[in-house]
């Protein structure tokens, strides 16, 4: 590929997966830090542009996304243990509850809270990015079998920690539902 | 409660619910076309700075300089967008990244071989999941995409061993583009399996061990 081709490739890319990424990282990361992780990725994308899936890059951009999205968050507790030498530390919630939010909104995030990370990550990953199962395993690393299984406890178990324990269906979002 | 409600009882709280429609606007695409031509042309300076001075660290700066580079950009392109309610982008700095250094098993290493587990795998202090941009005699430039346990910030890990050709136990060869597990302890990389080119079933190990 000619770096004319990589450079077109690579604004190309940038332009379908950047405001979804975005909107992936205000929901996990600090306001603060939402610009860095966003170039990091980008960067990533573009040091490794032949690996980028061409027919569907936003699961593997998602998956690029998660690991920055660990280092950030490790990278800011090692700063709030530096702060608080005290042992006052509070940890960060692995999502971000809106300020001002309804007691309805509080409550989803306080059962998101509940569930371990990589299933509220599934949970999220079906119910705000609107990934399918399989890219859902592409994201995390796990198999579609084990997405499925995780996805239907974790929806189970937040159907109950809601309040409304009703039977649930089996339906899952395909790829045209997508909100980004 | 069915999926369709406990799907609007989530996309209702989503912390990103208010932030789409600034980003269909022209705004929207010319913070990325900004962004996408720093992270060019940032990164291309560098690799042609880095052919200057054979030798010295790797990346070491280069990150920096594109995160300052994106930094700016977005500080500056992203002003007026708004994050919904996670409130204005604040401006900030990547800071300077560390390289990590980790030992590779010699080629000579000879000794029992802990059987593959998820459970063999969970006491391990460092696990990551990276790319080879650098195979030289002696050593292995790794950049990562995943820290799953014991990251320090760094972006790039350097393996090192005596041997003139990097090699994992089992003689698997590193390779420039492939991307890697890597386990290590004490800041030795732990083969017998533990490490090894990336698959998804072995990934699905690291993430049973490390991502619950």
């Amino acid at each position: 590929m000619s770096d004319a081709d990589q450079t077109a490739r690579f604004t190309a890319l940038a332009h379908d997966v950047a405001t979804p990424l975005r909107r992936y990282l205000v929901r996990r990361v600090s306001a603060a830090a939402v610009d860095d992780v966003v170039a990091e990725v980008l960067l990533v994308l573009w040091r490794r542009l032949a690996d980028v899936p061409p027919d569907d890059p936003l699961p593997w951009t998602y998956a690029v996304a998660r690991g920055c999205v660990a280092n950030a968050r490790r990278a800011e507790q090692r700063h709030l243990r530096l702060v608080d030498r005290l042992g006052r530390l509070e940890r960060r919630p692995a999502l971000l509850a809106p300020e001002g939010q309804s007691d309805a909104d509080a409550e989803v995030h306080a059962a998101l809270a509940g569930l371990r990370e990589v299933d509220r990550e599934v949970v999220t990953l079906w119910a705000w990015e609107g990934l399918a199962p399989r890219e859902i395993a592409t994201v995390t690393g796990l198999t579609p079998n084990a997405v499925s299984i995780r996805l239907h406890r974790a929806k189970k178990a937040l159907a109950r920690e809601l309040g409304k324990n009703a039977p649930l269906g089996g339906q899952v979002p395909d790829e045209g539902r997508r909100p980004r | 409660m069915n999926d369709d409600e406990l799907l609007a009882r989530l996309r209702a709280a989503d912390p990103a619910g208010e932030t789409g429609s600034a980003h269909d606007t022209g705004l929207a695409d010319s913070w990325v076309d900004d962004l996408a031509e720093a992270i060019m042309k940032t990164d291309v300076e560098h690799d042609v700075r880095d052919e200057e001075q054979q030798g010295r660290e790797r990346g070491r700066g280069r990150a920096w300089a594109i995160g300052a580079a994106a930094a700016a950009v977005l500080a500056a392109g992203m002003a007026g967008i708004g994050l919904g309610r996670g409130g204005e982008p604040t401006p900030s700095v990547t800071k300077p990244a560390a390289v990590m250094t980790l030992a590779l098993p010699g080629g000579n290493a000879a000794g029992m071989c802990m059987r593959f587990s998820v459970d063999g795998l969970r006491p391990m202090e460092v696990a990551l999941s990276g790319t080879a941009t650098a195979v030289a005699d002696g050593s292995v430039m790794l950049d990562v995409d995943r820290w799953y346990k014991g990251g320090d910030g760094s972006t790039e890990v350097r393996l090192t061993t005596r041997d003139r050709s990097p090699s994992l136990e089992g003689g698997v060869a590193f390779e420039k583009g492939r991307r890697y597990l890597v386990t290590a302890t004490g800041g030795q990389v732990t083969g017998c399996g533990f490490s090894a080119e990336w698959t998804p079933d072995l990934a699905a190990a690291y993430e049973q061990a490390f991502g619950g």
